[in-house]
């Protein structure tokens, strides 16, 4: 046999270890529900009938510890953290079943039929939750459910009287669980007037010493002989002050003689004592929040949602809020006079458009259209004027005009004159003039050219350049007058008139 | 009063939410608006800008100038035109397009309506006579030939 004395603390697992908030473990040792009571349960808890121990702190800290009423429990746990609450198993239920469904559903609706023949009373009464654990055994594959269960009047009833309290109940758990499993060894924890016992295979169990004998006898009827058992804590009890060396030299006969009746020739590892006020610290160290069955699971999500909106300082929220207020009014009004800015402009962009949407021949935007016809209106505007064709045929009336005032005094000449075409090109026009006189028509256009050079102010910055009275002989021009084959063509005079310099009036 | 205060503790938090929700869509739609005021203004610019100069290029009053961009945009028009407008007067025949010119064919055409008619073609657009051919028919006032139109660009 071996025994040895670790420091409790250092069995606190990592994640308690590293947290940096303090952590509360609530443990009631020694509820007893009477089955038969059916009246309000609640004010048992506020008596002293019930031992509360506690514990609140982590590895950094040294610990505070205490035990009493759970008055006395509410007014020493911190009020803003969480506290785990451990119930006694005695009282609840804790098992193994195998389902072969891995449905929740499914679980659910089958777990009180199974569970039929392990419970005394209605299993609707309890409060179950369960951890799933699936292994492979060399034939087939087994779902196994380790279910733990409470009565739910009693367990409201706590919770209720612990939240009148302030305390921030976040899960609910069975003592006998919380004890370490060693595969093919068993687990104890000897207190006062009862024992927390863990077999083999995992199996949990709250024992009275008056049970003890016969559960053992059970288990080892059922498994083979645990290979160890590891003891954890010592009850001191009537014994008065603890003494280590006392449990380490007779660890059967102080802590449990009853147990070692049965197990007589397998070793015992005393690994930790502990006292009654040291108790909530043991459990605690043994706690591991994914490995035990929470029988809270709903007030778990409602507590994640309450942490989630609780606000520390409910003055800064005041003031964020008051700021985003005034930033949300500020921003509404911008909203409107931007509103009201979009539909002035609007109303402006509507009066000017409507006018000239028809000049433009389109609806809607007219930037655009309005663009592109600015763009033709600069491009009309820039092109120089180029009215040459048009001035030489003005001045050509102004000639034939004056021909005809001419003409009037020799009318019987006259009439014999005929413009046979015009033709113009390059700046130059051409006048084809048939005359039954040709030397007398020559002498009198270019009198009238020389005339109208000198003495029309109108058309005095233009001159004509050249008179060209000669009769055309057969050159390009002659195709216009293929059509008129009765043209004697030596009467045929041509005029060509062409402007200098521009209209400004100077000459190139 | 414990509960009155769990109940700010709640509803506090909420309503700054909402409030922040709230502001967010307002600073959202700000943002928007923003960009379509600016916009709208920006738009109103031009316009304004826009009108002043089309008066000024007396736009209203040019409203049936109009701009040639190739010569076979100038010869789709010319197949809608007839010379004068009024009557004994024909239309006038495209004979073909080159690149930078039009010729149109004349026959028994009205000689003082081509001429008014070239005369205003040549004041209300960019198109230009560079040559024209006429012959008088015998027929009094009506002449034949053929007409080439080239298309002015922007003075440099």
């Amino acid at each position: 046999m071996t025994h040895s004395m670790n420091n409790l603390w250092s069995r606190w697992p990592k994640r308690f270890s590293k947290a940096k908030t303090n952590q509360q473990l609530l443990y009631a040792h020694n509820i007893e529900v009477d089955e038969d009571s059916a009246g309000p349960v609640r004010s048992q808890y506020i008596g002293t009938e019930v031992q509360f121990s506690w514990v609140v702190g982590h590895k950094k800290n040294t610990p505070i510890t205490g035990s009493g009423s759970l008055t006395n429990a509410a007014a020493a746990l911190q009020k803003n953290l969480p506290v785990t609450l451990v119930l006694p198993a005695s009282e609840g239920l804790l098992t193994k079943v195998d389902l072969p469904t891995k449905k929740h559903r499914q679980r659910s609706e089958a777990l009180p039929f199974v569970l039929q023949s392990q419970v005394i009373g209605h299993v609707d009464a309890l409060q179950l939750a369960w951890h799933s654990h699936s292994h492979k055994n060399s034939n087939s594959k087994t779902n196994e459910l380790y279910v733990a269960g409470y009565p739910q009047q009693q367990l409201q009833a706590l919770l209720n009287q612990a939240e009148q309290l302030g305390l921030q109940v976040q899960s609910v758990v069975l003592d006998a669980q919380l004890l370490p499993i060693h595969k093919h060894s068993w687990s104890l924890l000897v207190a006062q007037d009862y024992c927390l016992l863990v077999d083999g295979q995992g199996n949990s169990y709250r024992l009275k010493p008056v049970m003890v004998e016969a559960v053992q006898s059970q288990i080892l009827a059922t498994q083979s002989a645990p290979e160890c058992i590891y003891i954890y804590g010592c009850e001191a009890g009537k014994h008065g002050a603890y003494d280590a060396s006392v449990h380490e030299s007779n660890v059967e006969t102080i802590c449990a003689p009853w147990l070692c009746d049965g197990v007589k020739d397998i070793s015992k590892q005393l690994v930790t004592v502990a006292g009654s006020q040291n108790l909530a610290s043991l459990l605690m160290g043994f706690y591991q929040a994914d490995k035990t069955i929470s029988l809270l699971p709903a007030p778990n999500l409602r507590h994640s949602l309450q942490s989630l909106w609780r606000i520390k300082n409910p003055q800064i929220v005041g003031w964020a809020g008051f700021c985003i207020l005034a930033l949300l009014g500020v921003l509404l009004m911008g909203n409107v006079d931007l509103e009201q800015r979009l539909e002035r402009t609007k109303a402006t962009k509507a009066s000017i458009s409507r006018p000239l949407q028809p000049q433009l021949g389109s609806v809607g935007n007219i930037n655009q259209p309005l663009l592109h016809r600015l763009n033709e209106l600069a491009l009309l505007q820039s092109i120089q004027p180029n009215n040459e064709l048009f001035e030489l045929l003005n001045y050509w009336a102004q000639l034939q005009d004056a021909h005809t005032v001419l003409g009037s005094e020799l009318q019987k000449e006259l009439q014999k004159v005929n413009v046979l075409g015009v033709h113009f090109i390059d700046g130059s026009l051409t006048i084809y003039w048939q005359t039954n006189d040709v030397a007398t028509s020559q002498q009198r256009l270019q009198q009238l050219v020389d005339n109208l050079n000198t003495a029309n102010k109108l058309y005095k910055p233009h001159k004509v350049n050249r008179v060209n009275l000669t009769v055309p002989k057969a050159d390009a021009h002659n195709i216009l007058f293929n059509s008129t084959s009765e043209v004697d063509q030596n009467k045929v005079i041509s005029v060509q008139l062409s402007l200098v310099g521009n209209l400004n009036g100077s000459e190139e | 009063m414990k509960q009155q205060t769990r109940s700010v503790n709640y509803l506090l938090p909420i309503l700054v939410l909402v409030l922040f929700v709230a502001m967010w869509q307002q600073l959202a739609h700000w943002r928007q608006l923003s960009g379509v005021v600016e916009q709208a203004e920006l738009e109103l610019n031009q316009l304004q800008q826009g009108s002043v100069r089309y008066l000024t290029l007396n736009g209203p009053k040019r409203q049936h100038w109009q701009v040639f961009t190739s010569p076979s945009n100038l010869a789709n028009w010319l197949k809608t035109q007839h010379v004068g407008g009024v009557a004994g007067v024909a239309g006038l025949p495209v004979a073909k397009v080159y690149p930078e010119s039009v010729r149109l064919q004349i026959s028994n055409v009205n000689y003082a309506a081509l001429v008014q008619w070239l005369y205003r073609l040549q004041s209300t657009s960019n198109a230009k006579v560079s040559k024209l051919s006429l012959s008088s028919t015998g027929e009094p006032g009506k002449v034949f030939g053929e007409l080439v139109l080239t298309l002015q660009q922007r003075a440099k």
